[in-house]
């Protein structure tokens, strides 16, 4: 009686622990704060420039000049 | 002027030879016929006289569209725009040198097939998370990227150094090309699974560009990408990483590889 007991207390047990990995595994993803981040555009990141794309303004990129205009050299690549 | 080009999700170089008989700026943009926002390329060039247009597709959907107009007068139909003759529109070739693309890493090939199929359905698919079909990479497709205190950030994407996930900005992926799309999404995969320092941006632009470039995808589409994102974020640690990625790629042709240092 007791073996019966036991054998079944250890497949209800390791039922759980299945159960409990597989939820682990489709539980939601969890997103980390922003510091765990690696960024397309370096770290740290900046903000979107709000007025970035308004008419007039000035936008010096780079001491050199790395302007849209740099895109026309592209067509040198297929 | 507009041609329907049969792709049937094949690969293949598209070649498009123009004829001008003054300088004229010529666009030529490469589309899904299907699909809402989903672009090969976009770009132009001024011709004077006779010039190819070479467009590498390592992917494509049914049926493409092919525009070919004047950008001063704008996209009007066959023979109405006599700046310009479009003589011939022929499929090439795809030249690849998957010599260089390490596909017994079942990291790279998994993650390549994950990432070919999102950045080719990126334009219409719905945000939400994303999981590759062996469950090794999960994309997270957000509206956009925010900080920590909820502000829009410039990056189009980020990787986690912690788990591998990678974050992506939908209102950032959905104007670019798929091409683009792919050059990010290779850069962010490297830091994690093939940079030997994950920190290191410029050993991951590398490392991504060698695949990117292997594939057989267009080379101005990674100089586009990588060029409007500096342009968002000028920094001088930027302007190095575009340095050395133009190098890195003019090396590729000749197998003249550039050393990481």
């Amino acid at each position: 009686m007791n073996k019966e007991i036991l054998l079944l207390v250890g497949v209800i047990a390791t039922v759980a622990i299945v159960n409990k990995l597989i939820f682990a595994y489709n539980s939601p993803i969890h997103v980390p704060d922003n510091g765990s981040f690696l960024n397309f555009s370096g770290t740290p990141d900046h903000l979107m420039p709000p007025s970035l794309l308004n008419d007039g303004d000035t936008i010096i990129v780079y001491e050199r000049p790395l302007n849209l205009n740099t895109l026309s050299f592209q067509m040198n690549y297929l | 002027m507009i041609f329907e080009i049969p792709a049937r999700y094949d690969e293949f170089t598209l070649k498009v030879t123009v004829s001008t008989s003054a300088p004229q700026k010529m666009r030529i943009v490469v589309r899904d016929k299907d699909l809402d926002n989903t672009v090969f390329t976009d770009r132009y060039k001024t011709i004077n006289g006779d010039s190819s247009f070479f467009v590498r597709l390592p992917v494509t959907g049914k049926t493409l569209l092919l525009y070919v107009y004047n950008e001063e007068n704008g996209n009007l139909g066959k023979g109405a725009d006599p700046t310009f003759t479009v003589k011939t529109v022929a499929k090439e070739e795809l030249e690849k040198k998957l010599d260089v693309v390490d596909l017994s890493n079942i990291y790279v090939k998994g993650f390549v097939a994950f990432a070919t199929k999102f950045c080719f359905n990126a334009g219409w698919m719905k945000s939400g998370t994303y999981v590759s079909d062996d469950r090794r990479f999960v994309i997270e497709y957000l509206p956009i990227l925010t900080d920590e205190n909820g502000q829009e950030v410039t990056t189009p994407a980020r990787i986690n150094i912690l788990d591998g996930i990678i974050q992506v900005s939908q209102r950032q992926f959905i104007p670019m090309t798929v091409p683009n799309r792919m050059a990010i999404l290779l850069h962010e995969f490297s830091h994690y699974y093939l940079n030997d320092n994950m920190d290191d941006e410029i050993e991951a632009d590398l490392n991504g560009l060698l695949i990117y470039l292997g594939l057989g995808y267009p080379r101005i589409e990674a100089f586009e990408v990588f060029t409007k994102t500096f342009m968002n974020a000028p920094t001088e640690d930027n302007m190095v990483r575009f340095d050395k990625i133009k190098n890195f790629i003019d090396n590729f042709e000749k197998h003249n590889f550039y050393l990481y240092e």
